[in-house]
């Protein structure tokens, strides 16, 4: 105790020089803290938003479905098969759906679309879709009727209350053709989405592409990302041999490598604002240990072991660190709290920029506990790291020499 | 048997242009219990003695044992060790830990000994009272006037139970009346408790006081007197 007692009173010898020292460890945490919580919270977002708008943590197929996209690749839509995946540990949402591409027509225009046969209450509880209508009414599970996603509307003229036709291919070659009246109207951030998506009840979809009790992918929700891993291991495990079990990462390769880039890239910004407040740390703890060679031949004459003056030096430069990052983390972490519960929107470029990733132009920060822990950590291996040169002073220490300096 | 044994020591410093013969075949036997001195004019060897003697140094030949131990003998870490259990040293300028109070820095040697907190706290009283310094036990050191700072100085020595004391100028940097209360208290540490102590100075007073004179000149000893019998 006596120890940490000496440590800490020796880091207040030179009281301006600690404070400015401290206020650089502060400043780089601080900084740090927010970046990392901005990068890790949007790749949370983009995770979030992939997950939930589109694949699911996992999707079931028929083998070969996702490489292809045949509709005649289909799955039974089987409640035993939902109720098993249910009772497995972690999973939290099973849910069906039956896409296809097919053709919208109004009597002006005409154009592409993607079909998306859901099951209305379970994809509301899963991305809110109903949140996202802006005309009309959200669809009912035994509805005949369809939504229509806002751009495509306007592209064809159509409004609540007017029919859609859909005209595409159907189960192996048939023709599917049909004509829904339009109960809602869906409005998306997402363009690609905005532009293109029909959402049909997941009977009306199976009814209009001739696939009675037939879907093409079952998503799989679980509690928490972190649980990943041994959820897919266990579905695989389950489902794997009969049917092509794969993870958002294996679906989304791109997202996966735009995260790793952008992250690599923010990783490197840091490590030179590290580099930075390593030579601060080293400069304070060169500048202590020189000053200090008289007082280290005193304490060795008096029996002290080079190792415990070396331990005495490197508490010191903890003390040192953890003030600045205690301090920096009380500074960062209101803020991080907030935006996380009030995420900043974007404009300009950075808006669409996103909204070309299909993402919505939000940034949200994260205060997941790896950030503070890895940054604290940082910290303190820079203290450490900086202790290498006293340490080399103090294995070179003649007592005689040191007390006649 | 002697605490201190010097036999044909030579040092000699070469990090120079010219070697230096700091120390020529010295020989010298302190017994238990003496009150010695050492002095003699600059670059006699005086400094460089008490370096030995205080195992802060090794001889270029010569053999120098210490409390029995041949210095020879220990490793770099091992004298540290040694140092720490054997010798308490006083030295000219005080040489306090600065941020530490009184009873910390006396205290400081016996928590490096790895002793229990108890025998700490009841060593610390004991020693700066002896020192008569109970009142300012926890004030800082740059708190103390030099003379109250040597005595704290004194009672770290003492605190580590030294087979004996080496006092480096002790009185140097003190006025008269400082020296003399220093020099009381030693004195009186070393017929109480028997305490050896080994100075080097060149301060009269201190060589009135003495028992012993052991005078070096140009690295030799060339007079040991006895004034009083030990």
């Amino acid at each position: 105790m006596l120890y940490l007692q000496l440590a800490w009173r020796n880091l207040w010898r030179n009281k301006r020089r600690t404070i400015i020292s401290a206020a650089s460890v502060f400043l780089a945490v601080f900084l740090a803290l927010l970046t990392r919580s901005m990068q890790l919270g949007s790749y949370n977002f983009m995770i979030e938003n992939v997950v939930r708008l589109s694949t699911g943590y996992m999707q079931i197929h028929q083998t070969g479905y996702w490489n292809t996209k045949s509709i005649d690749l289909a799955l039974p839509d089987d409640p035993a098969m939902r109720t098993r995946l249910m009772q497995m540990e972690h999973v939290t949402q099973v849910i069906p759906r039956l896409q296809s591409f097919a053709l919208a027509a109004s009597n002006q225009a005409t154009r592409g679309a993607m079909i998306q046969g859901i099951n209305p209450g379970l994809e509301d509880r899963l991305n809110s879709l109903s949140g996202k209508i802006s005309a009309g009414s959200y669809l009912e599970d035994a509805d005949s009727s369809a939504l229509v996603a806002d751009g495509l509307a306007r592209y064809l003229g159509l409004g609540v209350g007017d029919t859609v036709v859909l005209y595409g291919m159907g189960y192996h070659g048939t023709t599917a053709a049909g004509q829904f009246p339009i109960r809602g109207i869906v409005r998306f951030s997402l363009p690609e989405m905005n532009a293109s998506f029909v959402y049909l009840s997941l009977h009306q979809a199976q009814t209009f592409l001739e696939m009675p009790r037939l879907i093409n992918s079952l998503s799989v929700m679980i509690d928490l990302p972190r649980h990943q891993t041994a959820a897919y291991e266990a579905v695989s495990g389950a489902f794997g041999r009969n049917y092509e079990v794969l993870s958002w990462q294996q679906m989304m390769p791109e997202v996966v490598q735009g995260i790793a880039v952008d992250n690599a890239g923010g990783i490197i910004m840091i490590a030179i604002l590290y580099v930075v407040v390593g030579f601060g740390i080293f400069g304070t703890v060169m500048m202590m240990t020189l000053e200090r060679r008289r007082e280290f031949g005193v304490l060795s004459a008096l029996g002290m072991k080079r190792g415990k003056i070396t331990l005495m030096v490197l508490a010191e430069s903890v003390l040192l660190s953890i003030l600045g990052v205690v301090s920096g983390t009380i500074a960062a972490f209101p803020l991080m709290l907030y935006f996380a519960n009030s995420p900043f929107r974007l404009s300009g470029e950075a808006a669409e920029a996103m909204l070309k990733l299909g993402l919505e132009p939000l940034l949200p920060l994260s205060v997941q506990p790896s950030i503070f822990i890895s940054q604290t950590l940082t910290v303190l291996a820079i203290a450490m790291v900086s202790t290498v040169y006293p340490a080399l002073v103090l294995r070179r220490l003649e007592p005689v020499q040191a007390m006649h300096t | 048997m002697a605490i201190i044994e010097l036999r044909q020591v030579e040092k000699i410093y070469d990090s120079g242009a010219v070697p230096v013969h700091a120390l020529r075949g010295v020989s010298l036997d302190v017994e238990p219990g003496e009150f010695t001195v050492v002095v003699g004019p600059s670059g006699s060897g005086k400094t460089t003695l008490l370096n030995l003697i205080g195992g802060l140094d090794r001889p270029t030949s010569g053999t120098v044992r210490l409390d029995g131990t041949d210095l020879a003998a220990l490793s770099r870490s091992a004298l540290v060790e040694f140092r720490l259990h054997h010798i308490g040293f006083v030295f000219q300028a005080y040489n306090l830990i600065p941020v530490l109070t009184a009873e910390e820095n006396v205290e400081f040697v016996m928590l490096l000994q790895g002793r229990p907190k108890e025998t700490r706290r009841k060593t610390v009283h004991e020693l700066l009272k002896a020192v008569g310094l109970e009142e300012k036990m926890s004030n800082r050191v740059s708190e103390l006037s030099g003379g109250q700072q040597q005595r704290v100085a004194v009672a770290r020595a003492l605190a580590s139970g030294p087979s004996y004391v080496l006092a480096d100028e002790p009185t140097a940097n003190l006025d008269t009346e400082a020296a003399g209360t220093l020099l009381n208290i030693m004195e009186s540490l070393n017929n109480e408790r028997k305490t050896t102590f080994v100075f080097s100075t060149h301060d009269s007073r201190v060589v009135e006081r003495a028992r012993r004179v052991v005078r070096l000149v140009d690295g030799r000893v060339s007079e040991d007197t006895t004034h009083r019998p030990a």
